[in-house]
């Protein structure tokens, strides 16, 4: 038999595969993709849904923003605010209600623009037109300009936070061209913050990845260390992971099941507090679940919960047990106010007259926050079920706020951001909180934050510190384990300190 | 034929349906053109169904746009001004009509999350998704055909191995391969990259390099498709009456089977090959996201968790219409391959 036309064939095939395989195999050493110190490759698990910071969510996404939009003020890890673009501030008589501050001079936007009280003014008011998730975490009644330079705000509720809100928090202080924002549609599209990085569009897929060239109008050319950084969204762990290890990213955010891998290939790990998995009790006025509004019930629920194993399996060294959800203002000899105790929660419970215990529906998101939300609230309702407290679990998918929202369930276990104190009251306690279907409230804490919220200095710390000791006692949450995330960083890069709320770390360091 | 019907890989086994199909209508010049003007007709009511069933499809999923951009802060007053202004408070049936009412002029518009056009989204995106389709295929059709013929040829020891070979790959989940592949020869050989995608335009050798690893995974189960059918069909044709005879004549071996054996084999060959395109479309959904390639299937997913209904309802019209290319190429194929056919 003739073979030869079948080892062709056969031969063609194999080439097919393997040429480009020879041409890879020569470039063996310095592997596909070692960087250089010139250039910064970050992996990002979730990337920017939209590029204008005012539509925009907060977290990851913050990381790229970070190179691209200095903030009028740099929150720090201690969860204070420093000057940024701004020279002076001060609040304005007493009451926190009026806010001024004075910007440095002779800094310019990406595009060429220069900052000043104007430009100021024109990003305060579009941000909080906008639709964007942190609108409404400051309400300013008027933006004046004083001069060339200087800003006043006048809010409409007094707020003693403002530095913190016009940080890198939550975005508004991520300050954008008054000609981007008189085109919306480019703001989505491109970067023009002040920063010492500018996105190339044309070198960047929206979703996929970004590419980011120095910005030839930054204020200190000398600080800008890298001559191309590009921001990979990889939302596939085991891809991260493989990425770290085949030396084709330099910093990224792994999680705690990928860490211990990434660590065993060299990859230097860090990890700081990112977030606290928890059981809010959105029916704790009893309004359809009456057993939630005493509050030895909602203590008997705390004391029921084994948090150390739970943690162990779950997040193993990135995160530990707490008792409280709050990072600032806390009191240290709380973290630890609800030991696992089932026979306290029995006679809790019994002591509130339910002592064959009870049944409630509870939400959790599901796979939206990683693998570990419907495990933990499994775990969690198996302590329960020990105190006779019967749960009813259900995942949210994509529609996790909308369940919380829909009176159906009880109680949800979530990761809500860590933020300020009063931001907080916001989001959870306040009666018309956007997360408080049942309008659950409670008067002494609703009085304490009025008063923290026109307080000042020392006063404020003191007010805000006596409402997170009262939450932990009234218990409106069920708090099980902080959890950090751990970042994998290659051994060259220096500069990443350890940041506080959020993700944060990775910021100012870049120009170090 | 002795195969009647399809097998465990899904490989159709029959060319009596087509054949019958393209006995009607013949591969002339005029036949052709026919041909692409009867399916360019069902192609828009099945571009209708399908946006409009996708369309629906997406209402009923858990969550909207509004509240996955608003987050947790947003106030219900917020909440209700975005539905609004995206229009998501009209009723599903008017959605559909305004989105359609743009789209037949080409007007996609624009995503609800990035504000980007859709159109140029999906532009950007096609040539990464077809070069991972179109390498696949031709890994398929090369390693598919060869190995199929090698196997029915040689038959005993190397035969069963190449079959137990071929089932095994098919057999394998897509991005579990993937993952294998990338801890060998990313991770350990340092060969190939361990995800991203380079443009053609940019460098011919990394582009092909950063393809190697998602087509070879992503080609696997069409190239153990392709060979089993192959081998079938080979073997079938080489115990026919006519082989015997030719045989008897004295015609070669080689002769038998590669001018006789596998040009009638072709046939189910080829639309083996159109039934794995448009898996492999599918398959790209997974790969695209196991090495983070910036294809229409990690687009997909994005927007579809981000509940962009412009840019899912785009895509999606996009797939329909290539699973219509394909469906047309593989009859205008078959009926080029057996000119007896279509001459009956």
């Amino acid at each position: 038999m003739n073979r030869k036309p079948l080892i062709a064939l056969l031969a063609a095939s194999a080439l097919a595969l393997g040429t480009t395989a020879c041409g890879a195999g020569s470039q063996q050493g310095d592997g596909p993709a070692r960087t250089s110190a010139n250039e910064l490759r970050i992996g990002l698990s979730a990337g920017p849904a939209t590029l204008d910071p005012a539509k925009d969510g907060a977290g990851l996404q913050n990381v790229m923003r970070s190179l691209t939009n200095e903030s009028l003020f740099h929150m720090n890890a201690d969860y204070t605010a420093s000057p940024g673009l701004v020279s002076d501030y001060e609040y304005v008589g007493k009451g926190n209600k009026v806010f001024e501050f004075t910007l440095k001079k002779g800094i310019r936007f990406t595009d060429g623009s220069p900052l000043n009280a104007a430009a100021v003014k024109t990003w305060l008011d579009y941000f909080a037109k906008q639709p964007g998730p942190f609108a409404s975490s400051l309400s300013i009644g008027s933006v004046e300009t004083k001069g060339e330079y200087t800003v006043r705000l006048n809010l409409a509720s007094p707020c003693p936070i403002v530095p913190l809100i016009l940080s890198q928090y939550a975005n508004r202080g991520a300050i954008s061209s008054p000609k981007s924002v008189a085109d919306p549609g480019s703001l989505a599209k491109g970067t023009y913050g002040v920063g010492p990085y500018v996105l190339d569009a044309a070198d960047s897929v929206v979703g996929d990845h970004y590419t980011l060239v120095p910005s030839k109008y930054y204020h200190d050319p000398s600080k800008v260390r890298f001559k191309k950084v590009t921001v990979r969204i990889i939302s596939n762990p085991s891809s991260m992971l493989r990425a770290f290890q085949s030396g084709q990213i330099d910093f990224g955010n792994l999680d705690p099941s990928t860490a211990p891998a990434a660590k065993k290939a060299g990859v230097k790990v860090m990890h700081w507090r990112s977030g606290t998995v928890l059981v809010t009790l959105l029916d704790r006025n009893g309004t359809a679940t009456k057993p939630l509004a005493d509050v030895r019930v909602r203590q008997a629920l705390n004391y029921a919960v084994d948090r150390e194993p739970i943690t162990k399996a779950l997040v193993g060294e990135y995160g530990r047990p707490t008792s409280q959800y709050q990072t600032e203002f806390t009191d240290p000899a709380l973290e630890d106010r609800y030991p696992y105790d089932p026979k306290k929660a029995k006679a809790l419970l019994a002591q509130a007259g339910y002592p064959d215990g009870f049944s409630m529906d509870v939400l959790d998101p599901g796979a939206m926050v990683g693998n570990w939300g419907d495990l933990t609230m499994q775990s969690v309702a198996q302590d329960w079920e020990k105190i006779g407290v019967h749960v009813k679990v259900a995942q949210a998918t994509t529609d996790f706020v909308q369940q919380a929202l829909s009176k159906k369930f009880a109680a949800v276990e979530w990761t809500p951001d860590i933020s300020p104190t009063s931001l907080t009251y916001s989001l959870l306690y306040a009666p018309k909180a956007s997360i408080n279907p049942f309008g659950a409230s409670d008067a002494k804490i609703d009085a304490l934050y009025r008063q923290g919220q026109t307080a000042q200095g020392d006063e404020t710390a003191k007010t805000f510190r006596k409402l997170n000791s009262m939450v932990t006692e009234q218990a409106p949450n069920v708090p099980i384990y902080e959890y950090n995330i751990p970042w994998g960083m290659n051994e060259h890069l220096t500069g990443v300190e350890k940041g506080s709320w959020m993700v944060f770390g990775a910021d100012l360091g870049w120009k170090g | 034929m002795a195969n009647s019907s399809v097998d465990a890989m899904g490989a159709p086994l029959t060319r009596s349906r087509r054949g019958r199909a393209i006995r009607r209508r013949g591969t002339g010049g005029g036949r052709l053109t026919s041909l692409l003007g009867h399916r360019m007709l069902t192609a828009v009511p099945l571009l209708l169904v399908v946006s409009s069933f996708n369309f629906l499809l997406l209402s009923l999923t858990p969550g909207d746009a509004a509240r996955q951009i608003l987050g947790a802060r947003g106030t219900p007053d917020q909440y209700e001004a975005l539905r609004r202004q995206l229009g998501l408070d009209l009723p599903v049936h008017e959605q559909y009509w305004h989105w359609l009412s743009h789209a037949v002029s080409g007007d996609f518009g624009d995503s609800i999350t990035n504000g980007s056009p859709v159109l140029e989204s999906i532009v950007s995106r096609v040539p990464v998704t077809m070069s991972l389709i179109g390498c696949s295929l031709l890994v398929s059709v090369v390693a598919g055909v060869s190995l199929g013929v090698f196997s029915a040829v040689r038959g005993g020891v190397i035969g069963r191995a190449v079959d137990a070979l071929a089932l095994l790959s098919w057999a394998l989940p897509v991005f579990w391969v993937g993952s294998v592949l990338v801890v060998v020869f990313a991770v350990k050989l340092e060969w190939f990259p361990a995800l991203g995608y380079v443009p053609f335009t940019e460098s011919p050798q990394d582009w092909a390099r950063s393809l190697v690893l998602p087509v070879t995974a992503l080609s696997l189960g069409s190239v153990a498709a392709v060979l089993k059918q192959t081998r079938e069909s080979v073997l079938d044709v080489l115990g026919s009456e006519y082989i015997r005879m030719a045989a008897a004549n004295g015609v070669s071996r080689s002769s038998l089977i590669y001018r006789h054996a596998l040009k009638n084999a072709a046939i189910p060959v080829v639309t083996v090959l159109g039934i794995q395109t448009v898996g492999l479309l599918g398959g790209t959904v997974l790969i695209e996201n196991v090495f983070s390639v910036p294809g229409l299937g990690s687009l997909v997913v994005g927007s579809a968790l981000a509940h962009d209904i412009p840019t899912v309802q785009a895509v999606a019209v996009f797939f329909t219409v290539m699973v219509i290319v394909v469906n047309l190429a593989v009859d205008v194929a078959y009926g080029l391959l057996n000119p007896r056919v279509s001459a009956a």
